[in-house]
């Protein structure tokens, strides 16, 4: 099966010419492919990666057979078959890039980028020196993640990061909250407005404990719908999946530019 | 520092009911997202220029740094104290995200980040860890620059660029390709189409020559606004200041998702 690339934007300055399709595909330009955890039975509100809402682009998701939150949160490589035939079969479907639906699918950064030849972004987490970049020399980022044990040094450096990298984060988990912690185990259903509050409380203790924290990354994807209530409580900027990803649309989906001279 | 700065980044909704807020001592706007340090010069700014408002979704505002003249010669601490007071000015503006229209301005990314409480991207190349992370490790980055020469490692360094992302970056002239140098012979002119064919061409040229270019970053600000002629032209990743900037923007201006579950 041949892949053939065509990433050019049509719009209604386009005078288009000479088009093609790639060999077997059946369907077309959906520029984000997501891998998926399948184990889980979790509601997803608009603001989560796996609601097609919460993006202003089309997105694809893909199933993986066996990607639950234990061999996905512990990097168990007996997947990464699975990961990578499904990130193949995204590339082949047209997508312009290769995400995760979870943060800690950062663990198989570096074997699916090299996989596959469009770009793969499938940690949030990825995000830590990016933020970092824009912040005075003495402040820090937040990181808030799931599952606090999880996340180590060996995350940071699937995802591409450093040691020091990892040093220059201050680190929460929602491993003592409820219903935060609850989502582990596949409950179903939870009380937004509860998880919103365990949130915002992890970022005051954060911000309260550090008051050195100039910005906050969000590791887990179930948290993105509650970001906007962190910002507009600590008045910081606060990034998660959803920003992490529509920067790679970005790059991948340049659109032409209209307005005045 | 400025500590009276009175920061609410909360997005007001169509069906809300401002109640009475307070406000920085005269600060005399609101709204204005990102704060551009810019410097006077009398080359073109179509749509795609960061020095064109319509490049971006949210409105932007611009502030020349006080005695600094393009092409003239300035003293370092010449440089740092205009651009200081110039980042620290915008703050006081309200703006959230502080960037500059001027590419050598680059070099003092940290001695604005560290004048201000507001994140400061100065420069596109702080996007090159984030572009390497994605790649298969044989592939390199094609930087498009405005100087090559200018991009030193000290610059790189400024950028929070590691020692060993260096070698994974390929830097090309775009003044080299003869309209282009026309128009800078010619000062405040170019043809916008010739520009545009042109630039499209010579990425063409640079991937076939080296196809171990996985992504395609331009340092150039004036390049963004063929972004999308030159990804339809190579099928590449395009990584430039608006995609940079709008990823940093979207972080600061949290909103609450809306959508169907």
């Amino acid at each position: 099966m041949s892949i053939t690339r065509q990433w050019g934007y049509v719009g209604p300055d386009t005078k288009l010419g000479e088009i093609y399709g790639s060999d077997g595909s059946y369907m077309a330009a959906q520029p984000l492919g997501f891998l998926t955890i399948t184990g889980s039975w979790l509601p997803k509100p608009p603001g989560h990666i796996s609601n097609a809402c919460s993006f202003d682009f089309p997105v694809r998701y893909y199933c993986i057979e066996g990607g639950n939150q234990a061999t996905i949160h512990g990097g168990d490589m007996r997947i990464l078959d699975v990961l990578i035939e499904a990130a193949k079969q995204a590339e082949a479907d047209g997508c312009r890039a290769i995400c995760g639906d979870c943060g800690y699918f950062g663990n198989f950064q570096a074997p699916i980028a090299e996989a596959v030849n469009i770009p793969a972004y499938l940690s949030s987490v990825v995000q830590v020196p990016w933020v970092r970049a824009g912040l005075r020399s003495d402040q820090k980022v937040g990181l808030i993640c799931a599952d606090r044990p999880s996340l180590t040094v060996n995350t940071f450096l699937s995802c591409g990061m450093t040691e020091a990298d990892y040093e220059s984060c201050i680190i929460y988990g929602g491993n003592e909250y409820p219903i935060f912690d609850g989502l582990r185990f596949s409950p179903g259903r939870y009380d937004c407005q509860e998880l919103k509050h365990e949130i915002l409380n992890i970022a005051k203790m954060m911000m309260y404990e550090h008051p050195e924290v100039g910005a906050i990354v969000i590791e887990c994807t179930d948290i993105p719908p509650y970001s906007h209530a962190v910002m507009e409580d600590l008045n910081i900027p606060v990034y998660d999946a959803i920003t992490f990803l529509q920067f790679v649309h970005d790059a991948v989906c340049q659109k032409p530019y209209y307005g005045f001279l | 520092m400025n500590t009276d700065i009175l920061r609410q980044w909360r997005y007001y909704g169509a069906t809300e009911d401002i109640r009475s807020f307070g406000v920085t001592k005269d600060q005399f706007l609101a709204g204005k997202i990102i704060g551009f340090i810019a410097v006077a010069d009398a080359l073109p700014k179509p749509p795609g220029h960061v020095a064109n408002p319509y490049s971006f979704p949210f409105p932007v505002r611009y502030s020349l740094a006080e005695g600094i003249r393009a092409g003239e010669t300035h003293s370092d601490d010449e440089v740092i104290a205009a651009l200081r007071k110039t980042a620290v000015q915008l703050e006081r503006d309200g703006v959230r995200v502080i960037s500059t229209t001027y590419g050598p301005f680059a070099r003092f990314q940290r001695d604005v980040a560290d004048a201000v409480s507001v994140p400061v991207y100065l420069s596109p190349l702080i996007q090159i860890p984030w572009i390497r992370v994605c790649l298969k490790k044989s592939e390199r980055i094609a930087i498009l620059c405005d100087d090559r020469l200018r991009v030193t490692h000290e610059l790189l360094e400024a950028c929070h660029v590691s020692f060993s992302d260096f070698e994974r970056i390929a830097l090309h002239d775009v003044w080299d390709i003869p309209v282009l140098a026309k128009a800078k012979e010619d000062g405040n002119r170019y043809d916008y189409t010739q520009v545009q064919e042109a630039v499209a061409a010579h990425a063409k040229s640079l991937r076939e020559q080296n196809p171990d270019i996985g992504a395609i970053l331009f340092e150039c600000l004036r390049l963004p606004s063929f972004a999308r002629d030159i990804q339809a032209a190579t099928n590449l990743p395009v990584y430039d200041a608006v995609t940079m900037l709008k990823y940093v923007a979207k972080g600061c201006m949290r909103r609450q998702f809306e959508g169907f579950v």
